[in-house]
């Protein structure tokens, strides 16, 4: 019988916590589920010069923080952060966005690696380079010749190499190796952009190998005012069935109207960047997963906006493929005002997506669970769900630019941030919480569990096994 | 001689009086014990980040500085430390300690004024030294009033106009900031109407830097632009205290 927990990962020793701890990411160790990592714009909370991660070495039960993340500033912690476990060997990688630099001016993306979930030491940096956007990071270990490796892929939109700016750094020797690392740039879009490609590069890699990339590749894009950029955008998927560490890599795809490297799965789309849906910002939703029982079997996500940019709100899209990405079906299962998109299979051939939906003055956290692609009913849950209006937002993104959901094994682990107020109604499915909160009151409470503290936005960890 | 309080403020994050309950013990899982480890109960913060200001009536685990005497069990002083482990309950290292008397007078004056908590009188003094050293090392320090407020440039993919980047999350959104200058305290400024560079952006990454809105009067601290971003203006503010209230000019000049 399946079971779902959900907990509020921010610790007691945080109960006076009032900062807006978006856009989280996660990590389990596939050697040992109960060793997970997440991570969000948390900043250290003595104000020092590391940033944290919450580590849980109890399959997400309870979690400390730990600050050993380079690049964080006193109010900031650090910018964007992505990591992921290798497979084997329990080595942890980041990808983040280095927050001193930003006060710089400076977008700057570092690649780090720690030894392990115990390890106290700060992050080593093995890379660092200036202008890449967004890095997303997935770990995977292989054996060559008797020795395993850890091949780390960092997924990124490398905005000094525009116009053709989604990459992928991949390094075939991660673990053990001196900075940096063995890590190669590798560029992704092989077309050429208007300007630049979106901020989302994603990866899904198979247990034996096989590698896909997608993005966002920007046909057209124009000044829609303020901060919005009107965009029209395909969505493109490339693979590489070297993993990544070939010559050539990521070429192995080839699309099958036009000849060139990297098969578009929806074309002429469009999303106004950075208009809002509530107090959250839009613009670059889009993630992928492969079956790990099939290589052959991948699925896309993707956001968009109906209507070209008259139109309104935020559609997510998904779609399969069953020949490594060659043809792709119409859409499987359509969202509305919905963004966020995570995507996972289990060894079971189960979907998981799981999204944030904007509705009715709330904001939905929404898993489902899919063994034919809708055409029955999913497994639904909503996780979580609370007013869009509270906290108001102090910065962007309100909720982050991503979540995320993984699979090992047959079990499915995600994270995502939102409103904390302690209140059942919110936690349809149930909810465990770290930090002093009165739900009958429906209040935070300070370290003295007496002081309210006021709602603000919090990283959820959920595990569904099967 | 007792390290100067001002001084352990500035390198320990959290400050508070504490008796010993136990030696060679903790309250956190994961931090490793030895015999300087420390379970101390708080018996009054001193000064804290928000978050831990609530932290009396707890018990702490403190990792005593290897530099200093330890305590004995039922010893109390005033432990200065820094964070290292948040989960169940909260571990610390010790970055130096005073004994409990020396910062009584704090305790007493705090109790008879407004202040938040005892250092906090001291905490202001120390954001004033920053503000100044801040100042020192702006290119102008001007008092002046905004009058206008527009965008620089449009947004194109690949770059903005006079920018480096390309379109992301990330984008500051440069604005213009016409102040109209009243009172130059420092830097090659002349009185009158000056434009200054501003990210209007309220991403993660910009959202702490200064956004000037209409009449606002300030203390500015400018600096000087570089590259592409001098063709839109010969000053930026990025950093948020680039903005003081108009009534810091008096505590800068004092100080100086």
């Amino acid at each position: 019988m399946p079971t779902l927990k959900i907990v509020n990962i921010t610790p007691v020793a945080l109960s006076g916590n009032r900062t807006q701890d978006a856009e989280p990411d996660l990590a389990v160790n596939p050697e040992h589920p109960n060793e997970v990592v997440a991570t969000a714009f948390t900043p250290d909370p003595m104000g020092g010069s590391l940033a944290p991660i919450y580590v849980s070495t109890d399959g997400g039960d309870t979690w400390i923080l730990r600050s050993i993340v380079p690049g964080g500033t006193p109010t900031l912690g650090t910018g964007d952060i992505s990591v992921s476990f290798a497979s084997e060997g329990g080595a942890l990688y980041a990808g983040i966005l280095n927050a001193k630099a930003s006060l710089q001016d400076i977008l700057r993306m570092q690649i780090l690696r720690s030894p392990g979930i115990s390890s106290t030491a700060p992050m080593e940096v093995l890379v660092s380079r200036d202008r890449p956007d967004q890095p997303a990071v997935v770990a995977g270990s292989f054996e060559t010749d008797g020795v395993t490796r850890d091949r780390v892929y960092v997924a990124n939109n490398d905005l000094g190499r525009a116009p053709r700016t989604a990459a992928v750094d991949v390094s075939d020797g991660a673990r053990t190796a001196a900075p940096p690392a063995g890590f190669v740039r590798n560029r992704v879009e092989q077309r050429t952009p208007d300007g630049q490609d979106g901020p989302p590069v994603r990866i899904a890699l198979h247990p034996e190998g096989t590698v896909y990339a997608t993005f966002e590749s920007w046909q057209n894009a124009t000044d829609g005012g303020g901060d919005i950029v009107n965009v029209t955008f395909d969505v493109v998927v490339t693979r590489d069935d070297s993993g990544g560490v070939g010559a050539n890599p990521f070429q192995d795809l080839k699309d099958a109207d036009d000849s060139a490297i990297g098969q578009r799965v929806a074309t002429g789309r469009v999303e106004k960047f950075n208009a809002f849906m509530g107090q959250e910002r839009l613009g670059g939703d889009l993630a992928i997963a492969v079956d790990p029982t099939d290589a052959a079997r991948v699925r896309v996500a993707w956001c968009d906006r109906v209507g070209a940019s008259a139109g309104v709100g935020c559609i997510l899209h998904v779609r399969h493929s069953t020949d490594f990405g060659q043809t792709w079906s119409d859409d499987v299962r359509t969202v509305t005002n919905a963004k966020n998109p995570a995507l996972a299979v289990n060894t079971d051939g189960l979907l998981g997506l799981a999204y944030q939906q904007f509705g009715q003055e709330q904001w939905a956290t929404v898993l489902e669970l899919t063994a034919d692609d809708w055409q029955t009913p999913p497994e639904r849950h909503v996780l979580h769900q609370a007013p869009a209006n509270v906290p108001t937002a102090r910065f962007l993104p309100f909720l982050g630019d991503y979540i995320r959901l993984l699979t090992v094994g047959r079990d499915f682990y995600g994270v995502f941030s939102g409103n904390n107020t302690p209140d059942h109604a919110n936690f349809p499915e149930g909810v465990t919480y770290q930090r002093h909160a009165d739900f009958v009151s429906h209040q935070l409470l300070d370290l003295d569990n007496v002081t309210r503290v006021p709602p603000s936005i919090d990283p959820f960890f959920y595990h569904r096994t099967a | 001689m007792p390290e100067d309080v001002r001084e352990l403020i500035r390198k320990a994050p959290l400050s508070f009086v504490g008796t010993v309950t136990r030696l060679g013990d903790a309250r956190v899982a994961d931090v490793p014990v030895d015999e300087r480890t420390a379970v101390v109960q708080v018996d009054a913060v001193l000064h804290a980040p928000d978050a831990f200001k609530k932290l009396a009536g707890s018990e702490v685990t403190v990792q005593l500085s290897a530099e200093l005497d330890p305590p004995a069990v039922g010893d109390a002083a005033a432990f200065f430390t820094d964070g290292t482990v948040y989960g169940q309950g909260l571990a610390v290292h010790e970055v130096g300690r005073l004994p409990a008397d020396a910062v009584q007078p704090h305790l007493s004056r705090a109790a008879r004024t407004a202040d938040a908590m005892p250092f906090s009188a001291l905490e202001r003094d120390i954001e004033d030294e920053d503000m100044v050293t801040h100042a020192d090392e702006a290119d102008a320090v001007v008092i002046g009033v905004v009058v206008g407020l527009e965008q620089a440039g449009r947004r194109q993919a690949g770059g903005e106009q006079a920018g480096v980047e390309g379109v992301s999350e990330h984008t500051p959104n440069w604005w213009l900031a016409q102040l109209d200058v009243g009172h130059v305290e420092q830097g090659d400024v002349t009185e009158g109407p000056i434009t200054v560079l501003y990210p209007n952006s309220r991403d993660f990454r910009w959202f702490q830097a200064p956004k000037p809105h209409a009449s606002q009067e300030g203390m500015w601290f400018l600096h000087a632009t570089e590259g592409a971003l001098a063709e839109w203006a010969p000053f930026q503010i990025l950093h948020p205290d680039d903005y003081q209230p108009v009534q810091k000019l008096e505590t800068l000049q004092a100080r100086r």
